[in-house]
């Protein structure tokens, strides 16, 4: 299979037509549907006619479509060599040719949807450690399931080689794991699926999911008195139970059999149900560790981690780069030392300044200000003059109240290698980011800010733009200082 | 700990008033607009009138006199271990990369740059882009030749050491 010239999997043809098959079929029924419910004799009226010919114009884009593909299939080929993935498109209009370094390729996402099972092969999707490309993926392909592991395996191996070559460098944390013999494997069972299902899932989602269900049933509806009331006592819970199962329904299909492993320097993430993804990265192309905690999480005590790698995780599909499920707090510690020890310390948060409230206050005075507005405006045309007696100090109160829990949530903590930044007032994210991961600083000095002493700061990394910029909150200048000097010695790097 | 900022040409201010310009032209249009579309045959209130131009007069004012406060406050440092930028008028923001970060490096000169005979840096890492803006042609092709070279030694090293493995 080495040095020599693969052709993807015929079915990608099928793989790339398929949403337009798709939107093909759902046209078809609909107008049978259509057709049904009329009598014969406007089968082929002049409407139906207009929609039979477009059907037909998009069956004839799709046959023209999968010709194109099939040429393009044809001549596309990919070659792995000793140290290269190579990645030939030599169409007659169309050329392209992508060699890559085999440890450049930060993630391998092994993925089987239905159709890849029916034909045996897997989805490989291939990403680069670059923050050009880290919304996308680089390369997806279509391979039978001998080559996607033996390609899985050779980028494994390469980069097994860079690391080692990183030890000898270097000799950092990492290599005393790569030592170990040992295989740490972490399964979830379907109980932990659904525990997950329950913390981790915000109640604004709860809520979304509820709208949605209640504005496909409402239509439904004879809106009486009576349909009113059942609506308002029976109605809003059951949609809301409603949702939390098919969220917990959801979540298991997509995460069925989560399972994480660690081989030397390597981590392997596997999950799915129908689609089944399986993850393939090294460790030292991990950038980040993101600590979550949602509302209900931090009433039960639970926590999941996520992964900030380039390739980990589809926001397309939104599902996150998750790499633990919710886990209280011993077993995260437990996880965090077992399968990414890098990333692991005991470290004490620094929380900001008294001083550090009143630019705080004032960031929330803004949204106030405009509420506030909005709100005496609204009451004075409703000449509700009483309401808004009452509303203006509980919107002061919530204000002051919402301003000191983000001050409070704030936290920073460092050691020579890590960096720790705590933030939410709800729902609690804390990341955990190797100062050698750093890739740009940016300290702001405000007018409220340049009166009390304090800034605030935005860490850079390399991952997804959700996650790529990290604020800090408002701290002393010299914690910042601190960072930046840490970030340039670049200590303890792996 | 006290970072020597360098501070870039005074060609600069004629760069940001030339935008500032071109900046206030087109929200004059939009105010010209808005005016003869809605404000005055919808509004023929005094109160308002004055209001529409005291704020498009204010913003007016803040273009040209932000060059004049941006100019001092821009200032920049490159040495052997990071880029550093600072610039701002309310709020004054500090970027810093190491340089070891940084894998590309591009002068780019926009229309107004190419009027005043200036050049902007772009250093890119792989978290975001740090831009050193209004420098003279020759500093910024100096400055990211060294830059060019600082990354090259640092590639260098690393392979030498790979080798002598």
């Amino acid at each position: 299979m080495k040095n020599s010239k693969i052709r993807q999997h015929p079915s990608i043809i099928l793989h790339e037509c398929l949403r337009l098959m798709f939107l093909v079929l759902f046209f078809l029924i609909g107008l049978l549907q259509e057709n049904s419910q009329t009598n014969a004799e406007t089968f082929f009226g002049p409407s139906d006619m207009l929609a039979w010919v477009f059907c037909f114009g998009i069956f004839i884009v799709l046959a023209v479509i999968a010709i194109w593909r099939y040429f393009v299939w044809k001549r596309t080929f990919i070659m792995i060599t000793d140290d290269a993935f190579v990645y030939d498109k030599r169409t007659r209009i169309f050329k392209k040719k992508v060699s890559l370094r085999l440890e450049q390729i930060s993630t391998v996402n092994l993925q089987a949807t239905i159709l890849n099972r029916c034909f045996d092969t897997y989805t490989v999707k291939l990403d680069i450690n670059s923050s050009v490309t880290a919304d996308n993926t680089d390369f997806k392909l279509v391979l039978k399931k001998e080559v996607a592991h033996f390609l899985q395996r050779e980028i494994a191996a390469a980069r097994q080689k860079a690391t080692e070559f990183d030890e000898a460098v270097g000799g950092t944390l990492l290599c005393d794991l790569q030592k170990q013999s040992n295989t740490p494997v972490l399964r979830f069972g379907l109980g932990y699926i659904v525990r997950h299902s329950l913390v981790a899932t915000s109640l604004g989602t709860i809520i979304a999911f509820g709208v949605v269900l209640a504005g496909v049933s409402v239509p439904f509806l004879e809106f009486s008195q009576l349909v009113i009331s059942l609506m308002l006592a029976v109605g809003i819970p059951a949609t809301l139970i409603l949702s939390v199962v098919f969220i917990i329904v959801r979540d298991i299909f997509r995460y069925y059999g989560f399972t994480v492993s660690r081989e030397k320097g390597n981590l392997s993430v596997t999950f799915g149900l129908i689609t089944r993804r399986s993850y393939r990265l090294s460790i030292d192309k991990v950038n980040a560790l993101v600590i979550r905690q949602g509302v209900l999480g931090r009433i039960s005590g639970m926590y999941y981690i996520e992964m900030l790698n380039v390739g980990m995780g589809e926001e397309k599909e939104n599902i996150s780069p998750i790499f633990c499920l919710c886990v209280n707090k011993f077993y995260l510690e437990w996880v965090i030392k077992t399968m990414v020890p890098e990333f692991a310390d005991t470290l004490e948060f620094v929380k900001p300044p008294k001083k550090a409230l009143l630019p705080q206050m004032v960031k929330g005075f803004i949204w106030f200000f405009i509420i506030g507005i909005v709100l005496v405006l609204s009451f004075v045309a409703l000449g509700e003059t009483v309401v808004m007696m009452v509303g203006l100090p509980l919107l002061l109160l919530i204000w002051v109240a919402v301003s000191y829990a983000a001050y409070r949530a704030k936290g920073i903590a460092t050691n020579d290698r890590l960096l720790l930044i705590a933030t939410g007032v709800l729902s609690r994210r804390i990341i955990i980011v190797p100062f050698a991961k750093v890739q740009k600083i940016k300290v702001i000095k405000g007018p409220v800010g340049r009166i009390v002493g304090v800034r605030r700061g935005v860490i850079s990394i390399l991952a997804t733009a959700i996650n790529q910029n990290n604020p800090t909150g408002y701290f002393m200048p010299e914690t910042f200082e601190k960072i930046v000097a840490k970030t340039k010695a670049d200590l303890g790097g792996f | 700990m006290k970072l020597k900022l360098n501070r870039v040409s005074k060609k600069a201010i004629v760069n940001m008033l030339i935008t500032s310009a071109a900046v206030a032209l087109v929200i004059n249009l939009i105010a010209l607009t808005v005016w003869f579309a809605l404000i005055r045959p919808e509004m023929p209130q005094k109160l308002v009138q004055c209001i529409y131009f005291l704020v498009v007069a204010f913003l007016d004012i803040i273009l040209f006199i932000s060059p004049f406060i941006r100019y001092p406050r821009y200032r920049y440092s490159i040495d052997d271990v990071s880029i550093v930028k600072k610039e701002g008028i309310i709020f004054v923001s500090t970027e810093i990369a190491p340089i070891e970060r940084v894998h590309q490096i591009t002068v780019k000169r926009g229309p107004i740059d190419n009027l005043t005979g200036l050049a902007k840096v772009v250093a890119t890492t792989a978290g975001g882009e740090i831009v050193i803006r209004f420098l003279e042609l020759e500093v910024a092709f100096e400055l990211a030749n060294s830059l060019a070279g600082t990354i090259k030694g640092i590639v260098k090293e690393q392979a030498n050491d790979h080798e002598k493995q």
